[in-house]
């Protein structure tokens, strides 16, 4: 039985795995976003939860082994008692022709409850399953205006559409929160900007957060149709921003 | 004799942008022009009234950036103090910018132009530009009296500055993972008043 207990733990294990690394696949090709971020904290409870409450809830009789005996032998014993428990009723009755069947425990009893929880178990692991399902169908639906090309594109696409908004919002309390949002998809404070012309000669090297800052400024992405392209870290973030100046 | 001072004269002038790949004309202008439009839009940002203050202070730093050092000064002029021009260091013009006693505030910098590039004792490449500055500066305030009814009162101050800035070209190079990336960096030095007219 301890064998089939560790079955079980391996049997969650490879399942955690497999999402954990389907996840990451997926994050990997996406990013992260609000809906990702429900999926895990949702299917990562719901997976938790199933092992936990399988393990609560099964029978003494599953994890001790000798407890099972014990408890088997009580059981037959107990049909015996709920025999005479018969006998006694028929007796209260008066000799009544109606008779209750009440079934004495028996060990096939002890098995079907134990098939009973692992099939239970099997269906809180579909319900993570669907739930992951059911986060990546939202997150695709509602969120997948970047397509699922590489990750180099979609940061690409991110930080111009970012930069985009940096100038629509110039002079506002979105201006700050807009270079946030960029700087989170920087390595460091230390990543530096280049500007160049079309012929790759370099105008200009900067820190990010300098180049955020002056963003507006006619030697940096002022007019929003410059070229942009990233150079990122083995995490996905950008480790080196290029602005490519159309002028 | 004529002739060869001439040409030793031409060939000095042509070395000037032949060494160390010193980029054509036509760039160095642009590269001039673009830093000062930039300087322009900070100075602009800095006075009007409408900035928030956070971004205000900001741009003072993002306006000294331009400069080679931070000791540089720049020349005001009041035209109603007999065209006295007083010297002030770059953050405090700055900040008496950002802090003018009016409702609203306009700087304008326009027409840049470049005068003669030429090498400095230290390798740098130095110009002076010159730029026309429109300022204009008012006061509204409105009072509405019962007896009288709404008044507005207005007053305000104006001009038209042209101004000479110092223009600095030097080559920088940044070591960034093991690549070295260079380029030629502009850096303003000392901005002076050359005349000042009442708008």
């Amino acid at each position: 039985m301890k064998k089939r207990i560790l079955l079980i733990v391996l049997f969650y294990l490879i399942l955690s795995g497999f999402f954990v690394d389907t996840l990451l696949i997926s994050i990997e090709a996406t990013g992260i976003d609000v809906f990702k971020i429900i999926t895990i904290t949702i299917g990562s409870i719901g997976g938790i939860w199933a092992i936990i409450h399988h393990f609560m809830t099964l029978p003494k009789e599953v994890i001790d082994n000798k407890s099972i005996e014990t408890n088997n032998k009580s059981a037959e014993d107990d049909g015996k008692e709920h025999e005479n428990e018969i006998e006694v009723f028929d007796n209260e009755i008066g000799g009544n022709t109606i008779q209750k069947q009440i079934k004495p425990i028996t060990i096939n009893d002890t098995k079907k409850s134990k098939k009973n929880k692992i099939m239970i178990a099997i269906l809180y692991v579909v319900l993570v399953v669907l739930l992951f399902s059911i986060g990546y169908f939202l997150h695709s639906k509602f969120s997948s205006d970047i397509p699922l090309i590489n990750k180099q594109e979609i940061v690409t696409n991110k930080i111009k559409n970012y930069l985009i908004k940096l100038l629509e919002n110039q002079n506002t309390i979105n201006e700050f929160k807009i270079r946030d949002s960029i700087m989170d998809l920087c390595s460091s404070e230390q990543v530096i900007v280049v500007v160049t012309d079309k012929s790759n000669d370099t105008l200009n090297v900067e820190g990010i957060s300098v180049f955020l800052r002056d963003v507006a400024m006619p030697d940096h992405y002022n007019n929003g149709n410059d070229s942009v392209s990233v150079v990122l870290d083995s995490f996905g973030f950008i480790n080196r921003l290029t602005i490519i100046k159309k002028y | 004799m004529r002739l060869t001072i001439i040409i030793f004269l031409i060939h000095s002038v042509l070395n000037v942008f032949a060494q160390s790949n010193f980029p054509d004309k036509k760039t160095i202008e642009g590269k001039i022009i673009s830093k000062l439009e930039t300087l322009g839009s900070q100075i602009s940002i800095i006075g009007d009234k409408a900035t928030l203050p956070k971004k205000a202070r900001e741009s003072i730093d993002a306006a000294i950036d331009n400069f080679i050092d931070s000791e540089r000064t720049v020349e005001v002029s009041y035209i109603t103090s007999d065209a006295k021009t007083i010297k002030r260091g770059l953050r405090e013009y700055f900040t008496k910018l950002m802090n003018l006693n009016y409702n609203d505030v306009t700087v304008t910098w326009t027409n840049p132009s470049i005068v003669n590039v030429k090498q400095d004792s230290l390798g740098r490449y130095v110009c002076v530009a010159t730029i026309v500055q429109y300022f204009r500066a008012s006061n509204k305030i409105e009072v509405d009296d019962p007896e009288i009814g709404l008044t507005i009162y207005q007053n305000g101050y104006s001009d038209q500055v042209t101004k000479l800035i110092e223009v600095y070209m030097q080559e920088r190079t940044i070591q960034n993972n093991g690549e070295t990336l260079k380029f030629w960096e502009v850096l303003l030095g000392d901005i002076k008043v050359l005349h000042t007219k009442k708008l």
